[in-house]
């Protein structure tokens, strides 16, 4: 059952890219100690949707009033920043996982591959998984398959493979330069 | 001798030491770089970014690199701290990727500390 429902729109503003936000999203999950994550990014209204799932133990409808009002808080990571840098944003928690999804009014896909690869050393409990969509097609990255299609994971040379291929990927889809 | 308020403030200290010393290999280096949203928004993952390049292009072996959460100092990000066997745990602050280049080559190759650039 879900027990907080928050929904909050504002003006969006130019900010942190959403590569950025991703990192403060993803590591809130493995924080609730996920063994899944799924990321998904949709192109929809002339931007982004990005939302990230986890099936982690969920965050206290307490500690999110705290990371909304900028107190210290155990967990929330960004969810502030994101809230004031976002058109719309929501977010849903339980103890049987966490949904935060967020409206970027730019397609701006850069940095993905790079934020990805932050998590490496987080792969072997935490599966990460990220689904996107986009009039251009798309495209499916599940880290549970980085040893069978790019190599071994203790090679730092396979980290450099998945953060071209994911960021090379992301931009032929969503428009934009590599960086 | 200690009152139990001064033992939790040395456990608090202690802890990402002890965690550090806990995941790391023997004779690898580690390197960790402080993901909070402070860091995050400094550009730590610019700075991530770069350790993974210089180390991957040198094809430096026994080095790992791996995300931590804030290192203590939020005005002073991004930070990492470089944890090679047998010595202390230096954490450099205010990086930026032609910094990383720097301390990987220094530090990480030439075992001298960037001490400009140290905490």
């Amino acid at each position: 059952m879900i027990k907080f429902i928050l929904s909050v729109l504002t003006r969006a503003r130019n900010g942190m890219e959403l590569s950025k936000h991703l990192v403060d999203l993803v590591t809130n999950s493995i924080e609730a100690l996920a063994k899944h994550v799924l990321i998904m990014l949709t192109a929809e209204k002339g931007g982004i949707t990005l939302e990230v799932m986890d099936d982690g133990i969920g965050i206290k409808d307490e500690d999110v009033r705290k990371a909304l009002d900028g107190e210290k808080a155990p967990r929330g990571k960004g969810l502030r920043l994101l809230r004031e840098e976002t058109g719309s944003f929501s977010y849903r928690s339980d103890d049987r996982g966490t949904s935060v999804s967020a409206f970027f009014d730019k397609t701006d896909v850069r940095g993905v591959g790079d934020a990805l690869i932050v998590f490496w050393q987080e792969l072997s409990i935490t599966d990460i998984t990220l689904s996107t969509t986009s009039p251009r097609g798309v495209y499916c990255f599940d880290s549970r398959l980085i040893g069978e299609k790019y190599g071994d994971l203790a090679d730092i040379q396979t980290m450099v493979k998945v953060r071209k291929d994911v960021n090379y990927t992301l931009i032929n889809l969503f428009g934009g330069n590599e960086e | 001798m200690k009152s139990i308020a001064d033992i939790n403030a040395i456990r608090e200290q202690m802890k990402s030491k002890v965690l550090i010393r806990d995941n790391t290999k023997e004779g690898e280096t580690h390197v960790f770089v402080g993901m909070g949203t402070c860091g995050v928004q400094a550009g730590a993952v610019e700075v991530f970014n770069a350790f993974v390049d210089e180390i991957s292009s040198r094809v430096i072996k026994n080095v790992r690199i791996s995300r931590t959460g804030c290192l203590g100092d939020c005005e002073k990000e991004p930070m990492a701290q470089v944890v090679t066997p047998g010595a202390q745990p230096v954490t450099y602050v205010a990086l930026t990727p032609d910094k990383v280049k720097e301390i990987v080559e220094k530090h990480i190759l030439g075992g001298n500390v960037v001490a400009e650039y140290v905490k």
